[in-house]
């Protein structure tokens, strides 16, 4: 312990067991004794509990088909095996893309429809979202005109489907995954719960529409194509945006909601 | 593998990764990413890890590298600005923690990959040279020149900015 306090390495050897007793015995001295780190660990706790609570049984199944032996990412990358994989990489995939094109006919394509409404963003249960305007938090009603530096939270109740990909779409061009964060790739959530999307959106302050949508789909999706399609989406327009109420997957069930964003007046 | 294993494994050294991986990310979104990731790569090379500690040094190793590289590529994310409406109460001199962790972060983020983890094990973490190296697995020395380097780096900055 270089500081007078407990570090953060003391913490976690003290919660693993790790120390021997008299090292042990010194740092609780210490906690017993110091209120800036009983807070710090109190604040752990909090931490550890959100962890049980949140983190495993979301992320518990991940890793558990990731590290399956069948799973082709579970194979650590070795430079020559990847020299080996580039070489053969135009045939590979030509191989691949043949096998999904006598399977599936053609890839699954995402394509925008225009239904007459918004979907699930009140009632039946689906995606709802909720506003930050400055100290006020409020469930978003449709149409809503939203400031820069606004916070948005998702939550949803996934009913069958088990996979979600929360994505965007705004009237400066840009696309976005919001779920999870930066990343096109759907992740797993529990069916019948509903889940809070961890941590949430602030606005920035290009004026215009912002479409958001949500799939749920029963496997993990590959936002590819979904990103292709809004960024089309994208260059046709605000107007476009405005319109496109529904995206549509094969085998997905999506939700669509949009508001505009206006500058935050001075 | 055993899933049971797994499942042990994941809730013993699960809340260890979150916890380090929110205190440098700073975010909950990110948080839940980074311990995912960490964590495979600590399951799969677990087994050859010797002591309890020296898995306590590794899982730091991983999760603190990681994380700051995940500070370095947010450059490249997105301009949506993204930030967490925390619902964990942090009474505790929350704006001086704040100050010098922003500060910390700062001058780290300008650092050399290879002295950004030294720099941050021992000015945020607050662990001494010697638990720096053990977690780095670095000598005592390398840890020394490495946070001289980064004092260098820092003064330079500071002096620019007094300028």
């Amino acid at each position: 312990m270089k500081a007078a306090h407990l570090t953060s390495l003391d913490f976690d050897r003290l919660g693993l067991g790790n120390l021997a007793s008299g090292d042990a015995a010194t740092l609780r001295a210490h906690l017993d004794a110091c209120p800036d780190c009983q807070q710090r660990q109190e604040h752990r706790h909090i931490l550890a509990d959100q962890f049980a609570r949140e983190v495993l049984p979301r992320s518990l199944p991940v890793v558990r088909e990731r590290l399956s032996p069948h799973g082709w990412w579970s194979r650590p990358w070795r430079p020559r095996r990847l020299v080996v994989w580039l070489a053969l990489a135009p045939a590979v995939c030509g191989v691949v893309l043949a096998l999904a094109l006598v399977r599936h006919g053609k890839p699954p394509v995402a394509s925008l429809g225009a239904d007459a409404s918004d979907i699930s963003v009140k009632g039946r249960g689906g995606l709802t979202l909720y506003v930050r305007h400055g100290s006020k938090v409020a469930r978003f009603a449709p149409g809503a005109v939203l400031e820069a530096g606004d916070a948005i939270r998702f939550t949803i109740e996934p009913r069958g489907n088990a996979y979600l990909l929360i994505v965007g779409v705004d009237g400066a061009g840009a696309v976005s995954a919001y779920y999870p964060f930066g990343r096109w790739q759907s992740a797993p959530v529990t069916e019948g719960v509903r889940f809070e999307v961890p941590g949430s959106v602030v606005l920035d302050d290009s004026p215009g529409p912002e479409r958001i949508f949500a799939l749920l789909s029963p496997q993990p999706l590959d936002g590819t194509w979904v990103r292709t399609t809004l960024q089309a989406l994208a260059a046709r327009g605000p107007q476009a945006i405005r319109s496109a109420h529904a995206l549509q997957l094969p085998g997905a069930e999506t939700w669509s909601v949009v508001f505009e964003k206006r500058e935050t007046p001075r | 593998m055993t899933e049971d294993r797994l499942t042990t494994l994941y809730k013993t050294y699960g809340p260890t990764i979150y916890i380090r991986c929110r205190s440098i990310l700073s975010d909950e979104a990110e948080a839940h990413d980074a311990t995912q990731e960490t964590f495979l790569r600590v399951y799969r090379h677990l087994d050859e890890v010797p002591g309890r500690d020296e898995a306590l040094y590794w899982i730091y190793r991983v999760a603190t590298n990681y994380c700051l590289n995940e500070l370095r590529n947010r450059k490249n994310r997105p301009a949506v600005a993204r930030t967490t409406i925390d619902d964990v109460p942090l009474a505790y001199d929350i704006e001086r923690r704040i100050v010098s962790r922003d500060l910390a972060a700062r001058l780290i983020a300008t650092a050399h990959p290879k002295v950004k983890p030294v720099a941050w094990l021992y000015h945020v973490d607050g662990l001494d040279q010697e638990e720096v190296g053990k977690v780095l697995k670095l000598s005592r020395r390398t840890v020394i020149n490495r946070l001289a380097a980064f004092a260098t780096t820092a003064q330079k900055l500071f002096r620019r900015s007094e300028t």
